[in-house]
């Protein structure tokens, strides 16, 4: 029965694996590439705040603000020094990571309102840095002619093969979290999450793994900005603008705080409603907000396979009155 | 041997324990009964390093704890079994028992479990269930067997048979003696007095912070002012 559900677990894959390695061949325009692109670049960024907020119970209200230093941190390796961009995006990666782990080191003694508010503070103070060092970021004006990536001889050129380098970049994200999450590591979050006074007694080491979590969360971050500064080949300080880090922190709660799947779940609705509801105009922001109570009312716990599952079993069972 | 001397302790302004001193006997049991608010808890607090004292120390043999941090109390073979069992309810039992063992080695962890399974023939029966799926007394003897898993040398148990049935709490007792009979010393902090005392080889009695009392479980036990004031003796 185990190995029947492995099996089924494994073919599910393979069949994403394939949909997803033969979607932009599917006939879809540049756009609509590019939004999926996008979509791909949110499950990197909601991925890594679930591992502090969701998995270690630490709400942080700063993911923009890594996001902003990744891809500032990617182009300006890339534009002013002339490194190849796989190169600039890895450092870039590593920069955020470090960052966000001294950022972290000075914001996680706090907890709950303090730390969420410190955590906003600090995005924000990125953000005011990027407009003000403008003999480095060129300020409000932002940095313009970002070169999309190659490696060798693949040039990443259009969309449909910055696709593929997002969408490998996404599996790698998918991977190590997971692998972090099922670790002991990841079983210390959920400990910390849980009662910080048990988990001191059992020897963990809270500050330190909080730590950790957070510049794993940064480094995530930091990988999102970078793709996505090399996508838009534009970006302003807004990149790091609030309202992305409240995005971000909306796909890790209607996941399920602590839900991967979830996450990935809430990141492609969340990415998606605002694409659907273009053809609102002026409304479509009404409605999107809307529709993010209504689906925070309603979200049980989280929106796992399972639940969804349980749900539908539930229903068919019942018996016409 | 566990020793405390001195004793003192505060919240911001409230002084909770006022210069505590005692001891606990390698492979015994030291029950500290007393009331609500006596400050029971915040002596195993203190002792497991989560909160440290204004003066006084906690001594393991020449050692002195009262400067380390809990995870290097731990290491010293010091476990704490919080009051309320705090087990982690969306954690297996076995992800629960894991949780126990972060400061020894994966063969360590493994026997560790085994000897849990052993004293616990229940846990092993409900590994894969979510710790908050469990009955009350369940609950406990995850919560004990967690503090187990790093193989202690003095176990410090808060109010082990809180919210419990006379059957379970009967079963927790039974349990805590057996424990001790594999060469653990135990710190017991209960309201229960008179289960407590019936098991300890040391007794103590707090009240508002201070050691009041001290003598052989049997000893207190039979004290008149034990009787009438935690025993319900008339």
């Amino acid at each position: 029965m185990k190995k029947w559900g492995k099996t089924k677990k494994s073919v599910f894959i393979v069949i994403l694996l394939l949909f997803f390695s033969l979607l932009p061949f599917a006939g879809l325009s540049d756009y609509l590439v590019r939004v999926v692109i996008m979509l791909m670049i949110y499950i990197i960024a909601a991925l890594g705040l679930n591992m502090i907020s969701g998995e270690a119970g630490q709400v942080s209200m700063g993911q923009a603000g890594f996001f902003a230093v990744g891809a500032y941190a990617s182009a300006l390796l890339s534009l002013k020094l002339g490194l190849p961009v796989i190169l600039s995006m890895l450092l870039a990666t590593v920069i955020t990571g470090i960052i966000s782990a001294a950022l972290g080191l000075l914001a996680l003694r706090l907890s709950g309102g303090y730390l969420a508010v410190i955590t906003l503070a600090l995005s924000e103070a990125i953000r005011l840095i990027i407009i003000n060092w403008s003999s480095l970021t060129n300020g409000n004006v932002g940095l313009v002619a970002i070169p999309r990536p190659s490696l060798g001889p693949i040039h990443f050129q259009g969309y449909t093969a910055y696709y593929f380098l997002t969408f490998l970049f996404t599996l790698v994200i998918i991977v190590v979290s997971k692998n972090m999450i099922n670790s002991n590591f990841g079983l210390r979050l959920k400990m910390i999450k849980n009662d910080e006074i048990v988990s001191l007694t059992s020897g963990v080491n809270i500050l330190r793994d909080k730590v950790i979590a957070f510049a794993v969360s940064g480094l995530f971050a930091g990988l999102a900005g970078a793709l996505y500064a090399h996508l838009m080949r534009f970006i302003e300080p807004s990149v790091g603008a609030n309202t992305r880090s409240n995005l971000f922190l909306c796909m890790v709660v209607l996941g399920g705080m602590g839900n991967m799947y979830g996450t990935i779940v809430a990141a492609v609705i969340l990415g998606l409603l605002p694409e659907v509801l273009r053809g609102f105009d002026a409304l479509n922001q009404l409605i999107y907000g809307m529709i993010l109570i209504l689906a925070m009312l309603f979200k049980a716990k989280n929106i796992s396979w399972e639940s969804v599952k349980g749900r539908i079993l539930t229903c068919k069972k019942k018996k016409p009155e | 041997m566990l020793a405390i001397k001195d004793l003192n302790v505060a919240y911001g302004h409230v002084h909770v324990l006022w210069d505590v001193s005692m001891e606990i006997e390698q492979g015994t049991i030291a029950a500290l009964v007393g009331s609500n608010a006596a400050g029971k808890s915040t002596l195993l607090k203190t002792i497991a390093g989560v909160k440290k004292p204004l003066s006084g120390q906690i001594m393991l043999g020449d050692e002195e704890l009262t400067k380390l941090k809990p995870a290097q109390i731990v290491k010293k073979k010091i476990a704490l079994c919080p009051e309320g069992r705090l087990i982690f309810p969306k954690m297996s039992v076995y992800e629960n028992l894991k949780a126990g063992a972060f400061t020894v080695s994966k063969k360590e962890m493994e026997a560790g479990i085994e000897r849990a399974f052993e004293l616990f023939p229940r846990l092993k029966e409900r590994q894969k269930q979510m710790g908050g799926t469990l009955s009350g007394g369940e609950q406990q003897m995850l919560a004990i067997a967690r503090g187990m898993m790093c193989s202690p040398e003095i176990l410090l148990l808060d109010e082990p048979s809180l919210g419990l049935s006379p059957i379970f709490t009967d079963m927790i007792f039974d349990l805590i003696v057996r424990i001790k009979e594999q060469g653990v010393s135990i710190l017991l902090v209960e309201q229960n007095a008179s289960m407590a005392l019936s098991v300890a080889d040391k007794g103590y009695v707090i009240q508002m912070g201070r050691i009041k009392m001290e003598g052989t479980g049997r000893e207190l036990l039979e004290n008149e002012e034990v009787e009438r004031l935690y025993l319900g003796v008339n």
